[in-house]
């Protein structure tokens, strides 16, 4: 029916007497799919063996968004390092679109240059191509920051490899049992150690500047909420209230912290202007409310509340009111995060006995799973909204795992020792 | 009635005369006859004179027999005036009666005689017409008898002329319908071998479109997320082989992913499967194709 309609339309068209370019193919079906991309290995100029293998680490990046389909290296044809170097023929018989080549040299002890290029195969020309210098400590970053670019060349949409992840860690067990904030790079590489405690650490939330970490810890031996600098590790405790604090989410403002405070006999959600810690009560509810999450625009939050029976996501608006339900779909939707634009909210969906990630469209209402797991708690958008990242059971431990927004592409992050609990993704800039 | 009277006008007169005497007499004849009249309920005294009763009865009947006589005598006087009035008067009805019976006679006689004359009138009058009328007739007659035997003659000679001239005419159509018919046979087949040829062109571009669409379609990456409704036009320029010389957009979508994605496909795709025959993979030279995903 297709090849009919299809032939109709190129009769007609060449009847018309069309002088030039009378024949006209219509194309209805494409392929929806990674875009296949060639990453050399970087050539290396220098004392000894490469510090870093930024193609590999650009080539995980790519391929962890679920948009590319990096082609394997034993099937690369060739290894050229610089564009004069470059035969396209050779990459179009492997059908790649494009190509990414570089080199990394030695500048001083310690020191590099990093230079990339990006072509286009098929058209034989180069996209883009830069050169940064970097310390051995910033290599891996640099990798990051050229996925970015790969990323936003290619998609048009930002990039989101050169990031943050917080998460809490356990260690030992009994009287050696250990909790550590962490911070990674997106990949998980390069963790960081932000806090050690042998009492649980638990809901780290970034500021909007990527600089601070709110969290919840139990050093004291009740939970006191705290606000770290990142860079300086320097601290301090916004809320000790009697009975609950925790849930602590920044808003896009920075200005004030959404938390969960038990201090009136029931869990509430309340919202603390940082500099002044004035609280004002959001929800009056008999039930729990709590895990607030602010919408970008600052003008609603959503939280989770078992008000109508079991746990469910409601939203309020900032000033207060009264909070509306936005999930109906099974026994138990949790742990919002909502996506940088707004128009998505990721959650823990129960069903079955089975938690998994999915994610609620505002706009037509529909919820998708895009997690397969057992236990998958804890989602959190990238800062472009193309992925979620989140912790996953994996063993009686969990691991962190970061899925594409529309499901397609799911993979563990690999390297965290010990069980890893509560990833959230950092905002841009850091 | 009028008329009669019209013409009788003394007698009317008498007749009328008559009549009014008759009235007045009658009139004063009721007035005649005794009539003892008394006051009802009037009490009139009486003045009695006692006479011999025989004597009254003697002068009574005489004066009753006078009384008798005389009113006979008067009866028989109206009578006679009766009589005469009513003799009058059945004189002139009958000397009406005749004089209007006269009168008609005469009318009717003399409108007899009008009509006589009128129909003799006619009659010589339709005698003198359809004698004119013959006469025309005959003289229209002979000359339409001469006017004919003139056309005659000259459509017989018009016949002749054009008989020969048709002649000649249709020998000349004859051989030129020949030579249309020819020519037409000629054009006719040519255009067969050409409807044939530009069938077996139509089959064999519509079978390498099919190949061609199918290998781009295989190698058209659609964008995530792109809006729907997006289309774009591509043209394509390629060298006998297949091969893509230019491949470019010519109508953008307004999506500059999609119109490289639509771009890309093309060129993923070749070398496109061009058929060998040089008049059918002419049009495979330059063309078009439109992306438009359903």
């Amino acid at each position: 029916m297709r090849d009919m309609f299809r032939s109709l339309v190129f009769v007609l068209l060449l009847q018309s007497g069309l002088a030039h370019a009378g024949l006209t193919i219509e194309i209805t079906q494409g392929v929806e799919g990674a875009v296949p991309i060639a990453i050399v290995p970087f050539g290396w100029s220098g004392a000894g063996a490469a510090p870093e293998n930024l193609a590999a680490i650009i080539s995980s990046d790519l391929s962890r968004s679920g948009r590319f389909d990096p082609l394997p290296d034993r099937d690369l044809v060739a290894h050229p390092t610089d564009a004069a170097m470059v035969k396209f023929q050779n990459w179009r018989m492997l059908s790649v679109d494009n190509l990414v080549i570089g080199q990394v040299s030695q500048t001083s002890a310690g020191q590099y240059s990093v230079r990339f290029e990006l072509f286009d195969v098929y058209r034989g020309k180069q996209i883009i191509g830069y050169s940064f210098p970097a310390g051995s400590q910033d290599l891996r970053r640099v990798a990051h920051h050229i996925s970015d670019l790969i990323y936003e060349k290619l998609t048009g949409e930002k990039g989101a490899f050169n990031t943050q992840i917080a998460y809490v860690t356990t260690t030992g067990s009994g009287k050696g049992k250990t909790y550590t904030l962490l911070v990674a790079d997106s990949d998980g590489y390069s963790p960081q150690t932000i806090l050690r405690s042998n009492q649980p650490l638990m809901s780290p939330a970034w500021s909007a500047d990527g600089r601070q970490i709110a969290y919840v810890t139990f050093e004291n031996k009740a939970a006191e909420i705290y606000l770290q600098d990142v860079a300086s590790g320097s601290r301090r405790k916004v809320a000790s209230f009697p009975g609950v604090n925790g849930a602590p989410s920044w808003s896009p403002d920075g200005r004030r912290l959404a938390l969960t405070l038990s201090q009136d006999g029931n869990p509430e959600i309340y919202i603390m202007e940082v500099a002044s810690r004035a609280l004002k009560r959001l929800t009056t509810n008999p039930a729990i409310d709590t895990e607030p999450a602010w919408a970008p625009d600052g003008k609603s939050l959503v939280f989770t509340s078992d008000r109508g029976g079991s746990p469910q996501l409601y939203r309020i608006a900032s000033w207060g009111g009264q909070p509306q339900r936005l999930t109906f779909e099974g026994k138990y939707n949790a742990g919002a995060d909502i996506s940088p634009d707004g128009s998505k909210i990721a959650m823990v969906h129960g069903n079955n006995g089975s938690y998994r990630i999915a994610v609620l469209d505002l706009k037509s209402g529909v919820t998708r799973v895009l997690t397969d797991g057992r236990l998958d708690e804890s989602p959190s958008f990238s800062p472009n909204g193309s992925m979620i990242i989140y912790a996953t059971d994996a063993g009686n431990r969990g691991v962190m795992a970061a899925v594409s927004v529309d499901g397609r592409f799911r993979q563990r992050l690999s390297i965290q020792a010990g069980d890893v609990r509560e990833p959230v993704w950092s905002p841009f800039g850091k | 009635m009028w008329q009669v009277i019209r013409e009788n006008p003394r007698a009317v007169l008498y007749a009328l005369l008559m009549h009014i005497v008759l009235l007045v007499l009658l009139v004063f004849s009721l007035d005649w006859t005794p009539k003892i009249s008394r006051p009802a309920g009037q009490k009139v005294p009486i003045e009695a004179t006692l006479v011999d009763q025989r004597q009254l009865d003697a002068i009574a009947e005489r004066k009753l027999a006078e009384e008798r006589k005389a009113e006979e005598a008067k009866r028989q006087q109206a009578l006679e005036e009766q009589r005469k009035v009513e003799a009058k008067r059945k004189a002139e009805a009958e000397a009406k009666q005749k004089a209007e019976a006269e009168a008609k006679r005469k009318a009717e006689q003399a409108a007899k005689q009008k009509a006589e004359a009128k129909r003799k009138a006619e009659a010589a009058a339709k005698q003198k017409a359809e004698a004119e009328a013959k006469r025309k007739a005959e003289l229209a007659a002979k000359q339409k008898a001469e006017a004919e035997a003139e056309a005659k003659r000259k459509a017989e000679q018009a016949a002749k002329q054009k008989a020969e001239a048709e002649a000649k005419r249709k020998a000349e159509a004859e051989a030129a319908a020949r030579a249309r018919a020819e020519a037409e046979m000629r054009a006719q087949l040519e255009a067969e071998q050409g409807r044939l040829e530009e069938q077996r062109v139509q089959s064999v571009l519509g079978e390498y479109v099919g190949y061609i669409a199918d290998k781009v379609e295989r190698n058209w990456l659609r964008p995530p997320g792109s809006a729907a409704g997006l289309k774009c036009t591509v043209n394509v320029k390629l060298i006998p082989g297949g091969d893509v010389v230019s491949a470019r957009v010519v109508q953008g979508s307004g999506d500059p992913l999609f119109d490289d994605s639509a771009e890309k496909a093309v060129l993923r795709a070749a070398p496109l499967p061009v058929p060998d025959d040089p008049s059918i993979a002419k049009h495979f030279r330059d063309f078009n194709f439109v992306f438009k995903p359903l």
